[in-house]
């Protein structure tokens, strides 16, 4: 079974008096396993598209399913849940929660899952370490560095084991050296524990690791690549 | 749970200064409310003690007409006593008998108003025993002695051992008088039994009053002070009659019940101004945590925290601030109290003896007394007017749209 | 400046809203608590030094300390006629109090007869408007007027023959007098109506048993600030007539003065924390309100402008502050004490038509009374303390340094 099926979606906002058609009809499917890359110019609706597939926008019309759920039939206490047993996100700026620690930050959407503590405290520091940041549980973001923290942030997406990590532009905040080292974090991941990626990005780099090129444009898929 | 707690109480202390202000705030808050209550207290205990405890007990009986026209004959049997003592739930009961005599020494005179009372009685039910400043209370078994208030004592000048004289009117129409020796002399705080009340032996007045085995009143403590009605309602089922009323000590007083009513009162009052402006102080906080962190929380809303869960932690913020103010509050406050129930307030330099207020005169230091309720009334209002105001703010950060929040500086 | 500090204040329009709100809701209570007060205290203290003294009050000397009815003035007659002459725009009133029993056929009371002269007491107290059967005093030398519970208590009605029985002026024997009731009175007070009587001064002095007695002479003038000059005027005045003192209101009343320095002192200490809480709610919003601003001060600084300026642009906005919510508080203030002022607050539910207060009956209704003055410093103090608490941040801005303050975010 496909995790996201979109077929026919559309998204329109209200902007004063004007009417920005943010997505025109987007068909689209994502099957298990895939590393897949949405690309496109600023404007093309990608992360529209994201928000959409991650459950935080609803659309104007059009068929959504992820996870086998349409999403229209949700209330927003399912939609909540979905997001956090389901889905993962990674955001351009880390959003990390600046109080929390490290450690606290990947584990507390366990917590939010119900997880018994030791089991929890277990595998979040085995996700740390997949990530490359043994040791450094209990340091707080303002500790960490850009790459670090964005290394939490993957840590905190993928230990809830989501059907579907959501990235939006992770790499954009990153200098080239630490966005390479994400990258390929992020295809190991794909590749050892088979988890699936969609991300929103630019970077050329993003786009060569991925295995289908997903290109947008005017909110409409203009081409979809597989490699 | 534990994650919202964590993350709430490390948020507040985010903006340390802020928090503790906003604490400090309500803090004071807290002290002031707790020592005003304190002072309301005092004065109104001395106000109950003297209206309640001394004079009603906690069910009164008496024949219907005599407390509204004081008619001398309107009595009841005495053996009545008996049967009160015979009801379960009866702790003790003292009969009384009381009438209007010129009480005179050998110089001077005054009118009085004569209290017969049972003297090994009357303690068992009232306090009466404790406001003896002079000698004792009547001893029991004795006849002829006599227990005069403080200012009554002063106006015919006598003292202990000193002989008086009543002069009255009995119920039979002749002019009685009797010889009585002073015993002892008392401080009760009622003004009108301290300026012109005395006690003498109920065997006594009744001779004086040609009134035998006939009583005014009988005063009655139960075993459950908090649960009255029951009681006499029993009683009332055994005893009453055309001229036997029973009355709990509300219905014999109406005004002291409303005393009672205006202490609960005016504690509302000080509460709702001091926690109407603490509690703006509390949303202005809880507005600006909302506000400055609308994408943290955006954060968290798309990582899948429930809008219910939102509101839980922005309540449990607001909880744990009122809990550190309650903390400060209280060991202020405490401290306030303990210097009005030790010392007290001092008056004694321009009020030397007392200041009046509806009949009790209120000694001229004034103690203050610490009811828990009213502690717990206090704490109560900062944990609800914390609650109530981070309400709004936190149903702003439930409705939050993630992806506009996101977007947030 | 003003112009700069308002538009930041509007920044937030929400979060500077609110702490007006708490300014102007603290002031408003600090506003309707002086009205309460000021007029409890103006009808406290008319009612008290009408019934009980007055501006001048003129009695035996030792009277004050000791209270005792039988220390009397011998010169009543002469000395109420140059205290008239010296003050003609007064009312004079002597007045002779006696202790004793009034008894009817049917019961006995005992019972504090005020000697009094009709006339001038209908002037200062409104007995007479409470007479409920019958007529005030009106010179009968056999009239009495009674209040309404101790006709109960004697079972007698208007017309009706009671006596008075007493001891006084160091007479052996017991007294007695007859009088007939002509008036009935009633107060809604228990003590007053079951335990006064009136009767005119003749009757009571020869009740006493001696001619041109009395125990106190008292002056009442419209203007009652005189009450120090009148009392060293009245002084001067019956020099030559031994054993008397002479005392203005406040010595006369010393009980009720302090009992309002008491109230007032607690009111203001009350009122000044509640003003502290309000001004914390001041400091964390003009605090917050410059730190957020941190980057932008700095960029400020770095364009040259001094710190000095920008801590008196900090300053001017707590000051602007103070201004809105003092204003809006005497606004709000003022009009919520306008039905206080026209209608007064009603107690009565709990205390029933009077309650009495350092011996002093008032009405129930307790009516308040603008007080401009105090209002006004309160007005000014809220605002000069919410400026105050703009101090702290004002200092911590000045301190940025511009490299720093840039780098915040």
């Amino acid at each position: 079974m496909s995790i996201v099926h979109v077929s026919d979606l559309h998204r329109e906002y209200q902007q004063g008096a004007v009417t920005v058609k943010a997505l025109r009809g987007v068909d689209l499917t994502i099957e298990p396993g895939e590393f897949t890359a949405l690309m496109g110019p600023s404007g093309s609706g990608k992360t529209t598209l994201l928000n959409m597939i991650g459950a935080l926008d609803r659309p104007t019309s059009g068929k959504l399913l992820v996870d086998g759920k349409d999403l229209a039939s949700l209330s927003s206490s399912q939609l909540s849940d979905l997001r956090l047993h389901r889905l993962g996100f990674i955001f351009q700026s880390y959003n990390l929660i600046p109080v929390l620690s490290a450690l606290e930050n990947a584990e507390f959407v366990l917590q939010l899952q119900g997880m018994a503590r030791d089991e929890r405290r277990k595998r979040v520091r085995e996700t740390l370490a997949q990530v490359g940041l043994a040791g450094m549980e209990d340091r707080r973001p303002g500790e960490l560095s850009g790459g670090q923290q964005q290394r939490v942030a993957v840590a905190r997406a993928i230990a809830g084991k989501p059907a579907l990590v959501l990235a939006d532009e992770p790499t954009a905040n990153l200098d080239s050296a630490t966005a390479q080292g994400l990258i390929e974090l992020m295809e190991k991941l794909n590749h050892e524990h088979g988890i699936t990626f969609l991300f929103a990005t630019h970077d050329p780099r993003v786009m060569e690791a991925a295995h289908r090129v997903v290109r947008m444009v005017d909110g409409k898929v203009a081409e979809d690549l597989r490699k | 749970m534990s994650f919202l707690l964590t993350v709430a109480w490390r948020n507040l202390w985010r903006h340390k200064r802020r928090s503790l202000i906003t604490a400090t705030a309500m803090a004071v808050g807290v002290a002031l409310c707790m020592a005003t209550l304190a002072f309301n207290d005092g004065m109104f205990e001395a106000i109950f003690d003297v209206m309640i405890e001394q004079q009603l007990g906690h069910v009164q009986v008496h024949h219907p007409d005599y407390p509204k026209k004081r008619v001398m004959n309107d009595t009841l049997p005495a053996e009545i006593l008996t049967r009160i003592d015979g009801e379960p739930g009866t702790v003790a009961a003292a009969p009384r008998l009381q009438g209007f005599a010129l009480l005179g020494s050998e110089t001077k005179s005054s009118g009085a108003l004569l209290l017969g009372v049972d003297p090994e009685r009357e303690p068992k039910v009232t306090p009466i025993g404790k406001r003896v400043v002079e000698g004792t209370f009547l001893p029991p078994g004795e006849t002829g002695g006599i227990v005069l208030g403080l200012r009554l004592a002063d106006e015919l000048g006598v003292g202990l051992g000193d002989s008086v004289v009543a002069v009255t009117q009995a119920s039979d129409g002749s002019l009685g008088n009797a010889l009585y020796t002073v015993t002892g002399i008392v401080k009760t705080g009622s003004a009108q039994i301290d300026r012109s009340g005395a006690f003498v032996s109920v065997a006594d007045l009744q001779d004086l009053l040609v009134l035998p085995d006939q009583l005014h009143n009988i005063t009655i403590l139960t075993d459950d002070a908090t649960d009255i009605a029951p009681y006499a309602e029993r009683l009332r089922a055994d005893i009453a009659s055309d001229t036997v009323e029973v009355q709990t000590w509300w219905e014999a007083s109406p005004q002291s019940a409303q005393m009672m009513s205006m202490r609960d009162f005016s504690s509302v009052i000080v509460l709702g101004i001091v926690f109407g402006a603490a509690g703006l102080g509390i949303l202005n906080t809880m507005m600006m945590s909302v506000f400055e962190r609308t994408r943290e929380l955006g954060v968290l809303k798309a990582l899948g925290l429930r809008p219910t869960r939102m509101v839980g932690l922005i309540l449990v913020e607001s909880v744990l601030l009122a809990s550190l103010a309650v903390s400060i509050g209280l060991a202020l406050g405490g401290g306030l109290d303990a210097f009005l129930v030790l010392r007290g307030i001092d008056l004694s330099a321009s009020a030397k003896e007392g200041i009046s207020f509806s009949g009790v005169v209120l000694d001229p230091v004034i103690k203050g007394v610490v009811r828990w309720e009213g502690v717990a009334q206090v704490v109560g209002a900062v944990f609800f007017v914390s609650l109530a105001s981070s309400l709004w703010p936190a149903i702003r950060a439930a409705r939050l749209d993630p992806v506009e929040s996101l977007r947030a500086e | 400046m003003v112009v700069l500090a308002m538009r930041n204040l509007f920044r937030n329009t929400r979060r500077t809203l609110i702490t007006v709100l708490a300014i102007t809701f603290g002031l408003a209570m600090v506003h309707l608590t002086i009205t309460l007060q000021t007029g409890s205290y103006a009808d406290l203290i008319r009612t008290g030094v009408s019934s009980m003294a007055g501006h001048v009050v003129v009695q035996a000397k030792g009277y004050q300390e000791e209270k005792d009815g039988d220390l009397v003035l011998t010169r009543t007659a002469e000395i109420s006629q140059r205290l008239a002459k010296a003050f003609p725009e007064g009312t004079i009133a002597p007045r002779l109090v006696l202790g004793g029993l009034i008894t009817s056929p049917r019961g006995s009371v005992g019972a504090a007869v005020s000697g009094i002269d009709g006339a001038a007491e209908a002037k200062l107290q409104e007995i007479d408007e409470h007479v409920v059967q019958g007529t005030w005093l009106t010179g009968d030398a056999r009239g009495i007027v009674i209040g309404r519970d101790m006709a109960d208590a004697l079972q007698v009605g208007f017309g009706d023959k009671v006596v008075y029985m007493g001891q006084h002026g160091g007479a052996t024997e017991v007294s007695s007098r007859l009088f007939r009731v002509i008036g009935i009175f009633r107060m809604g007070n228990a003590d007053l109506d079951g335990f006064v009587a009136f009767v005119d001064l003749p009757a009571a002095q020869e009740a006493f048993g001696q001619p041109d007695v009395a125990n106190q002479v008292t002056v009442h003038l419209p203007d009652p600030n005189r009450s120090p000059a009148a009392a060293a005027e009245a002084r001067t005045l019956l020099a030559d007539i031994d054993g008397i003192e002479v005392l203005d209101w406040k010595q006369a009343l010393p009980e009720l003065f302090a009992l309002i320095e008491v109230d007032k002192t607690s009111g203001d200490v009350m009122l000044f924390l509640l003003g502290a809480i309000v001004a914390m709610g001041a400091l964390n919003t003009v605090l917050m309100a410059a730190l957020e601003r941190t980057r932008e001060f700095g960029v400020m600084l770095a364009l040259g402008l001094r710190p000095q300026q920008l801590a008196r642009l900090i300053l001017t906005e707590g000051l602007l502050l103070g201004l809105m919510g003092a204003g809006l508080g005497l606004v709000v203030g003022t009009a919520l004490s306008w039905p206080l002022v026209h209608y007064g607050l009603d107690y009565s539910a709990y205390m029933g038509d009077t309650y009495e207060t350092a011996g002093v009956v008032l009405s129930s209704v307790i009516k308040g009374r603008f007080n401009p003055l105090r209002m006004t410093t309160y007005t000014i103090a809220a605002t000069f303390m919410t400026a105050a608490a703009a101090i702290y941040p004002a200092v911590q801005v000045a301190r940025l340094q511009p490299v720093e303050a840039m780098r915040h975010t």
